[in-house]
């Protein structure tokens, strides 16, 4: 049961640092400043162009050499993070695009500040059109996790073939983590659907 | 400056050029307009009309010429030269004086048409919530829609829409307000109710009003001045009077002929 936790708990703490992340890319990329612009695009690039396992190796072996000590865990929630970071930008942008210009030059004619007009007359239409992608990359991430297997996280796999080694029995705990994700998936596909229904018009 | 023109001129526009790529939209554009004042800008579709409001908004900078609003720079560019980087302070004062109403409403859907009208009042010119409320049910009234204040723009009709848009750039006290076709999305029933608005709004206000319009009986009733424009140049302007009745340009006198019949 503490595997069914550990990937709960990577699944939703890598899912809320994508969200921040990937507004922070999102935004820094619709900034005027040409290094801002340039770093930014450059962090995204980069994560969506490398595999996720190699970034998870990476931040493994790398963040100890560099000073940073973290737990198999965090290293793993910090490597889903970055990575659907990256993805989670690209839906941030197609959202802030589909806010009109008008309400743009509307918040401008009001002598609206840009950080109060992002805050609170594009963000909050750019976001509910947004949410299916968002809760497919919630899922995706989710059925990501076993690669944290790699870094020695015990979540669901890595859980399951320690008992098959044990035991020598590998069908029923394969089968038992099948049927975790195949529940746990749809029911956040209909979670999803829910949050769809409710804020997309 | 000169010195017998005691007034503050409320709009300047000296030898203005604008274009997007090789369309040129105005061409050394000249345009003077007195405090209080309320001009329409009539011509045909694509003659910079709109351009002029959006540049007044700092919507639109220039290319080269000068722009003074309320007798402050707005924009002072030499030709050739690339613009100076602007601060974004003093633009920011220049555009507190200035209000504008939008062709498509532009109202923030997301918010119920209080807060579209307070949001700003808040939180640009610091007023209480209580205060902007009241300023904001006291704008309501004046345009109608005393029992619209929490109804969401989507429960609007166009007109409706539109009223909430004059109310919300009321809110922020401009010196200046620009109409921009406010009533080119709507019914000519709808239109009839904003317009009545407006023209209750002109009879009553000292503030400068400049409005471009393709509704030419309006612009006849509300206005001090008409101002025919194509091309991206001024071709006349006068009093109603002197423009729709004996049009010196042959050009005016064609345009004003084929609209009229039009309508």
């Amino acid at each position: 049961m503490d595997a069914l936790e550990i990937t709960i708990a990577a699944t939703i703490l890598g899912m809320a640092l994508a969200i921040m992340l990937g507004l922070l890319w999102a935004v820094t990329r619709k900034s005027n400043h040409p290094v801002v612009y340039w770093l930014a695009t450059t962090i995204v690039e980069f994560f969506r162009s490398t595999p996720l396992l190699v970034q998870i190796y990476f931040l493994f072996y790398v963040l100890p050499d560099a000073g940073f000590r973290l737990t198999p865990f965090q290293t793993g929630v910090l490597a889903l993070g970055l990575h659907y970071s990256a993805y989670l930008a690209e839906v941030y942008r197609a959202g802030i695009y589909s806010v009109p210009e008008g309400q743009w030059e509307a918040a401008k004619a009001l002598n609206l500040s840009k950080v109060h007009t992002f805050k609170s007359i594009i963000l909050p239409q750019a976001l509910p059109p947004i949410i299916p992608a968002m809760g497919n990359y919630l899922i995706a991430m989710f059925k990501d996790t076993p690669m944290l297997s790699a870094i020695t996280v015990l979540e669901l796999l890595q859980t399951a073939k320690i008992i098959g080694a044990e035991t020598f029995r590998y069908i029923e705990p394969l089968t038992l983590v099948g049927v975790l994700f195949l529940t746990l998936s749809l029911i956040s596909a209909r979670m999803v659907r829910f949050l769809e229904q409710r804020y997309v018009q | 400056m000169c010195s017998d023109n005691k007034l503050t001129l409320a709009i300047q526009m000296q030898r203005v050029c604008k274009s997007y790529g090789n369309l040129v939209v105005l061409k050394d554009l000249d345009l003077e307009i007195q405090p209080s004042k309320k001009v329409a800008l009539i011509g045909p579709s694509g003659s910079g009309k709109s351009t002029i409001l959006r540049i007044l908004m700092t919507l639109e900078s220039i290319d080269s010429g000068r722009v003074m609003i309320n007798g402050d720079v707005l924009y002072d560019f030499k030709e050739g030269e690339p613009p100076p980087s602007l601060v974004e302070e003093h633009i920011s004062k220049i555009r507190s004086k200035v209000g504008m109403v939008f062709q498509s409403f532009n109202l923030f859907p997301h918010m119920s048409v209080l807060r579209n009208i307070t949001e700003a009042p808040i939180h640009v010119l610091k007023f209480s919530r209580e205060e902007a409320e009241q300023r904001a049910l006291e704008f309501l009234d004046m345009v109608g829609l005393k029992d619209k204040v929490y109804a969401y723009p989507a429960q609007l009709s166009g007109g409706q829409k539109q009223r909430v848009g004059i109310a919300r750039a009321l809110a922020m006290q401009p010196k200046i307000m620009l109409f921009d076709e406010i009533t080119s999305a709507l019914d000519p029933e709808l239109a009839a109710e904003v317009l009545s608005v407006l023209s209750n709004l002109a009879r009553t206000t000292d503030m400068t009003m400049l409005l471009v319009t393709h509704q030419m009986r309006f612009a006849q009733e509300f206005s001090d001045r008409i101002i025919f424009m194509e091309h991206g140049t001024i071709v006349e302007e006068g009093s109603p009077e002197n423009i729709f009745q004996q049009p010196k340009e042959e050009r005016t006198r064609t345009f004003l002929k084929t609209v009229l019949e039009a309508t």
